[in-house]
């Protein structure tokens, strides 16, 4: 299964909407999934997220930082835990804006499969480095 | 010398901690920095004035 990932569309909006200070949301929530299909820019969510299991799944708040890359906070990381509440084989996991529905950010397709049981965690890091060009 | 396709640079790691308290440091799980083209990567790296 290779490995995908980008900013998509919806989230380049997202940029810079927060650029110029309108409402949309810090883009911190983890979720994950088990579809296998590419990542592509289109995307507005993820293949097959996550349902159901006891308690409910559901998307994550991670932490949200700026950190540094290449030059002085270039990147934006976020870090959050996900526990399993039940036995899965996650393949794909993303960043939103909201608790549940759209606003995807980030959008990655796993290298390889993540095979988790019952209160197994996954800690994910996501960096998102903004980088410029001279050309 | 940019690739607008893989800007901005996404990398997302993994650590699994199993119930029993085994930890699994998965490293990088996905990546748009292209691992297939490692002249292109370095070729990026040193041309500082892109950064």
């Amino acid at each position: 299964m290779p490995a995908s990932t980008a900013v998509v569309q919806n989230g380049r909006a997202i940029i810079t909407s927060r650029l110029i200070g309108t409402a949309t949301a810090i883009p911190a929530y983890i979720g994950w999934g088990t579809g296998t299909t590419a990542t592509l820019t289109t995307d507005t969510a993820l293949q097959t997220e996550d349902t159901g299991g006891s308690p409910a799944y559901a998307r994550i708040l991670g932490a949200s930082t700026q950190t540094t890359t290449t030059s002085t906070s270039d990147t934006h990381t976020v870090i959050g835990t996900i526990t399993s509440n039940g036995t899965k084989t996650i393949t794909e996991a993303a960043l939103f804006t909201v608790v549940s529905g759209t606003g995807l950010y980030v959008r990655g397709v796993l290298a390889t499969a993540i095979t988790v049981a019952v209160n197994d965690s996954v800690a994910f890091t996501f960096n998102v480095q903004i980088t410029s060009s001279v050309v | 010398m940019s690739d607008s396709k893989a800007e901005p640079l996404v990398t997302i790691t993994a650590i699994v901690t199993r119930a029993d308290g085994t930890v699994e440091d998965l490293g990088v799980v996905a990546s748009n920095l292209s691992m297939a083209s490692p002249i292109r990567e370095k070729l990026r790296l040193l041309m500082k004035r892109d950064n």
